[in-house]
């Protein structure tokens, strides 16, 4: 190959390269920006039940310390986009199981007014481990706003099941 | 050595770009908009925004530049390269749309920069929204979704092998072993795909527990239920629930609310 063509092809390829880089950072505004928050079970509120509750938070996840009762938590969502009725598309909540007893966590919108809900199911009663459920695209209510209410199985000790964190991206 | 200070002067080139894209980024993610008070409940007020004309012309000056490197690529590439040349013109496209929304809201707002242009119209303020106007827009949207489920469940035909177990199912939530009191059902009805239930309740509680029961029943599990909620004077709540059963969706529910 002559050694002019040699040098055209490198210099397109290097021009190429830095455009490359450069256009990587430009255009980049937080109107196309992934909605997503990923939320530690910290902050979900753990259950009324017993004294000491029978929830605690470990820094890792949200545990059901009861060997005998599941508990009731509440996970709250932040709506950004406080006007949109185009609803919140990915969602999951990652959690551990303990035992083979069902654990449970809907996925619910809530109308602003308290006029309606929509509500997903989710339940596991399938053998113990690190799971995740995942959601179906579901219903916004403009200044409405969502939660997780999950139902953590009760176990024996080494057998603890618990909320780990979740997520919910927006529309 | 031609070539290291080819490289040197792209990557100063482009070291620019991205700094001038970053204040010009910087200053359009600023808040403009105040945040309002909300005196009572759901009270919503806008302001019109403003647009600084430095990142405006910061983002002409973006789009100038993308499109300069459009051409240039187009000379330059190959074949093998359009693939980025599409990609360029995908990112272009997005800047200017940013840039024409940005100029619709400065077309809003006087500007001193603007002399010698032809006066603008001007924006109607958006009025504050009552309460009580929002709660009236929310009971609407709510009505037109069970409007819908209403009609889809009457064109339903009628499922002989699921719809009477589902119906014993669920009256079982309110008589098993394991019933709740503080919830009552007054009226059920199941086709193919679709229950309706009225359901009264002591208070939110008792309606938590029994979505949580009725979720967990092997028609509805990992499906998914749309109710519209009344609360009475005396505390308690009364429910109209449509259930899907599980494999299917809520039908219309995303166009009912548009």
């Amino acid at each position: 190959m002559p050694r002019h063509t040699s040098s055209s092809v490198r210099h397109l390829g290097s021009w190429l390269a830095v455009t490359v880089f450069a256009s990587m950072f430009l255009g980049n505004t937080p109107t196309f920006a992934e909605d997503g928050k990923i939320y530690p079970a910290t902050m979900c509120q753990g259950s009324l039940v017993g004294n000491p509750p029978i929830t605690s938070y470990d820094g890792k996840q949200l545990v059901n310390t009861s060997t005998t009762n599941s508990a009731v938590v509440v996970c709250p969502v932040i709506k950004d986009n406080t006007s949109s009725l185009t609803g919140a598309n990915e969602a999951y909540v990652r959690y551990r199981k303990g035992t083979n007893t069902g654990f449970l966590c809907d996925l619910w919108s809530y109308s602003a007014h308290g006029t309606s809900n929509h509500v997903q199911f989710k339940s596991d009663f399938g053998a113990p481990g690190n799971k995740t459920f995942s959601y179906n695209p579901i219903l916004s209510f403009s200044q409405g706003y969502y939660s997780f209410v999950c139902v953590i199985p009760p176990g024996p000790a080494g057998q603890k099941s618990s909320v780990i964190s979740y997520r919910l991206d927006e529309n | 050595m031609m070539r290291v200070k080819t490289m040197v002067t792209l990557g100063l080139v482009s070291t620019a770009v991205v700094g001038a894209s970053l204040v010009a980024f910087w200053r359009l993610s600023a808040e403009h908009v105040e945040k309002p008070e909300l005196p009572g409940a759901f009270a919503t007020v806008t302001t019109t925004p403003t647009v600084d004309s430095e990142a405006l012309r910061s983002i002409q000056q973006q789009l100038e530049k993308l499109s300069g490197e459009v051409a240039e690529a187009r000379q330059l590439a190959k074949a093998a390269a359009m693939p980025y040349v599409r990609h360029l013109e995908t990112r272009m496209s997005q800047v200017q749309t940013q840039l024409d929304a940005l100029r619709a809201i400065q077309g809003a707002v006087p500007s001193g920069n603007e002399a010698g242009k032809p006066p603008v119209q001007p924006v109607e303020p958006v009025l504050p929204v009552s309460p009580e106007a929002l709660q009236t827009r929310e009971r609407q949207q709510t009505q037109r979704i069970i409007a819908s489920l209403d009609t889809h469940l009457r064109s339903e035909t009628y499922d002989a092998q699921w719809a009477p177990q589902t119906e014993l199912d669920i009256a079982a939530v309110f008589t098993g072993a394991t019933a709740t009191v503080e919830s009552t059902l007054h009226h059920l009805a199941c086709q193919a795909t679709l229950c309706r239930l009225e359901v009264s309740h002591m208070d939110s509680e008792a309606e938590r527990t029994f979505m949580i029961h009725l979720g967990q029943l092997a028609a509805f599990m990992n499906s998914e239920a749309f109710y519209e909620r009344s609360e009475q004077e005396d505390g308690s709540i009364a429910t109209v629930v449509y259930a899907v059963r599980q494999g299917h969706r809520l039908p219309q529910l995303a166009n009912a609310l548009q």
